[in-house]
């Protein structure tokens, strides 16, 4: 829902709740103030006849200008006077008498006592709430219209730098090598929001800068003492007065240089992938690499005498980093040779919607749900660096692809879904 | 022959220079850009080894200049920055090879060798190994007059042996030699065996003398003793 719309649902239901408590308030306040007048106004009408009695000492013979209609009884006694709302049957066959009040009072006039009644009709409750009704209901309207035009012009003028600065914020990337820039505000609010913005946004991008580039230099340094290891190790495995025990201690150091080598390199690789530094996505046939990633690993399913059984969809293409690709499918199609039985099977698949790749296998001796995690190794592979997997997830993750993995009677079954 | 390394790291770039001038070759070494820069506009070298990642700037215009001098010299990058781009960029201004740090100095020795003979001769060249005879530009290997045919791993692994004759190789320079590192060196390594018992296999066929050495939990030496 849009901020304006929010405001002014907000509003409105306000409005409503104020002009439904104001008009029942209204109707409450106005009888009681017309009920009171009533009253009033018959008592002043008492005294006035009172003082006529008094003066003329008789009871008027017609109706006075200043009285209402009124009718006398003659009675024995002095009653004392009393005020009665109640209802006149005007006609027997008609349900709804009218409402009136009547005051009831004695006068003493030289034929003795009289009791006067005198009867003012009440105002009806019902025209007094349709009265307040449409006078509500035309204000609600009229606030209504008034507020819709006020927001469409609000959201027209004032809202829109804010939503040119939503606008611009959807389309920053952290990647991005511009500073975000925003239009001028005159508003103060926004100028401070876009201030803010624009200062995060700088760190952000500052931060993510500095760790790519620490990444690059972090592999440069690394690698640089490495090789230097590594090539002094080969010379020295050259020399020729080495003893047969010293050449294979140097031999052991060149193999552990090599999975430290590929542990930084992997390790590094997937900081990249977390660090969303490798942007270039294109669409890539992925059926070809499949095909191609095969040919490469043949010598390796001949060695573990496996037989491969694809079934690939021609032409299917998915939108990747080709590096990326790269390593996604080494690592998949890699590990289902590598943890395969000798003259195991393996079975690719492909089509537009997923990639499977099942192969036959002892089943895990780790959690499942580890699977994935860095590290992670089965315990039967001390050689093995548990990172594969991870690189795996992290790729997937990074092009939203979906990845899930069964253990199905002696198959391993990993389904990469696009 | 002569090569020139520039290479700021000094713990390696002694290490490369020692192996290549063992190997026969002249190596001339530039650890800074500018030095690498008059070395290049005072001297003709056969073969340039360029660091792109230098402390005063990227390795990469070595490469443009040398282009520009319309220099013979073979060019090999040599880089720790195993970034996709370096490397397209690097082979499009007309680097003939690229190396990622750290590498094995006998497959520094391959490619320098490779480069040199694909500029050296212009056909009919032939290396000589013994009894052995390789033409690199038909794929072919003669022992006298037969002819052996090896697989593609085969011949990849006897040019490599014979790059690299009389040096122990490291098992696992020779099968990231063959494998590269997308295959995890471990696994390759058995593998590895099988291709090297069937070479040796074929050699011994032709009657040609084994020149395979195990080196127990080292590697391999091919050597004509």
């Amino acid at each position: 829902m849009k901020l304006i719309n929010k405001a002014t649902r907000s509003f409105l239901i306000a409005c409503l709740i104020a002009s439904i408590a104001g008009g029942v308030l209204c109707y409450f306040i106005l009888k009681r103030i017309l009920a009171e007048e009533d009253t009033e106004r018959l008592y002043i009408q008492k005294t006035k006849f009172e003082d006529f009695v008094k003066t003329n000492g008789k009871l008027p013979e017609n109706d006075l200008p200043f009285l209402d209609r009124f009718w006398v009884y003659p009675i024995k006694n002095y009653q004392p006077v009393e005020l009665k709302d109640t209802v006149l049957q005007t006609s027997p066959h008609q349900h709804n008498g009218l409402e009136i009040r009547q005051i009831t009072f004695c006068v003493k006039t030289a034929n003795g006592y009289y009791q006067i009644k005198i009867r003012k009709a009440l105002y009806e409750s019902e025209d007094l709430i349709e009265a307040l009704l449409a006078a509500f209901a035309g204000l609600m309207i009229l606030l209504v219209g008034m507020l819709l035009f006020a927001n469409y012009r609000l959201s027209r003028s004032i809202w829109k730098p804010f939503y040119q600065t939503l606008d611009l914020l959807q389309t920053f990337k952290i990647t991005q090598k511009e500073s975000i820039a925003f239009e001028k505000s005159d508003i103060a609010e926004f100028q401070t929001l876009q201030k803010n913005l624009f200062l995060l946004t700088e760190q952000v991008r500052r931060e993510y800068q500095s760790l790519k580039s620490f990444t690059e230099n972090a592999s440069h340094e690394f690698q640089t003492p490495l090789a230097v290891i590594g090539s002094n190790l080969e010379l020295l495995l050259q020399d020729n007065n080495l003893t047969e025990s010293q050449m294979q201690q140097i031999g052991s150091l060149i193999e552990s240089l090599g999975k430290l080598s590929k542990l930084n390199q992997t390790l590094l690789l997937l900081t990249k992938i977390e660090n969303r530094q490798f942007e270039a996505a294109k669409k890539i046939n992925l059926s070809e690499a499949i095909f191609e990633k095969i040919n490469l690993l043949d010598v390796w399913i001949q060695h573990k005498n496996l037989n491969l059984e694809n079934h690939i969809s021609p032409n299917t293409s998915i939108q990747i980093n080709e590096y990326l690709l790269d390593i996604l499918l080494n690592n998949l199609i890699g590990n289902a040779i590598k943890y395969n039985l000798v003259g195991g099977k393996l079975y690719i698949e492909l089509n537009e919607r997923n990639l499977i790749i099942k192969n036959t296998g002892n089943p895990l001796t780790m959690p499942t749900e580890q699977l994935f995690e860095r590290f992670q190794k089965d315990s039967s592979q001390t050689d093995s660096l548990g990172l594969g997997l991870a690189l795996v997830k992290q790729i997937c993750e990074t092009y939203e692809f979906q990845i899930t993995y069964i253990y199905v009677n002696g198959w391993h079954i990993l389904n990469v879904v696009f | 022959m002569k090569i020139l390394l520039i290479e700021d790291e000094k713990g390696l770039a002694i290490n490369i220079q020692k192996f290549l001038l063992g190997e026969g070759y002249v190596c001339e070494w530039a650890a800074t850009l500018p030095d690498a820069e008059d070395k290049i506009g005072m001297y003709e070298y056969d073969c340039v080894l360029v660091d792109i990642m230098l402390p005063n700037g990227s390795g990469l215009s070595i490469v443009e200049q040398l282009k520009k001098q319309q220099s013979p010299a073979g060019i090999i990058i040599i880089s720790a920055k195993n970034a996709l781009d370096d490397k397209i960029k690097g082979l499009d201004l007309g680097a003939d090879d690229y190396l990622t740090k750290p590498f094995h100095l006998t497959e520094l020795n391959s490619r320098v060798k490779s480069v040199l003979r694909r500029r050296q001769f212009g056909g009919n060249r032939e290396i000589i190994f013994g009894e052995i005879k390789i033409l690199p530009d038909s794929k072919e290997v003669w022992v006298g007059s037969k002819n052996i045919i090896l697989t593609r791993k085969e011949y990849d692994l006897l040019m490599y042996f014979v790059a690299n004759s009389n040096r122990v190789l490291p098992k696992s320079s020779i099968s990231e030699h063959l494998y590269g590192d997308e295959i995890d060196q471990s696994d390759t390594f058995d593998f590895l065996y099988s291709h090297i018992k069937n070479l040796r296999k074929k050699l011994l066929e032709t009657a040609c003398p084994d020149y395979i050495q195990t080196m127990y939990g080292v590697g391999y030496k091919f050597s004509l003793t």
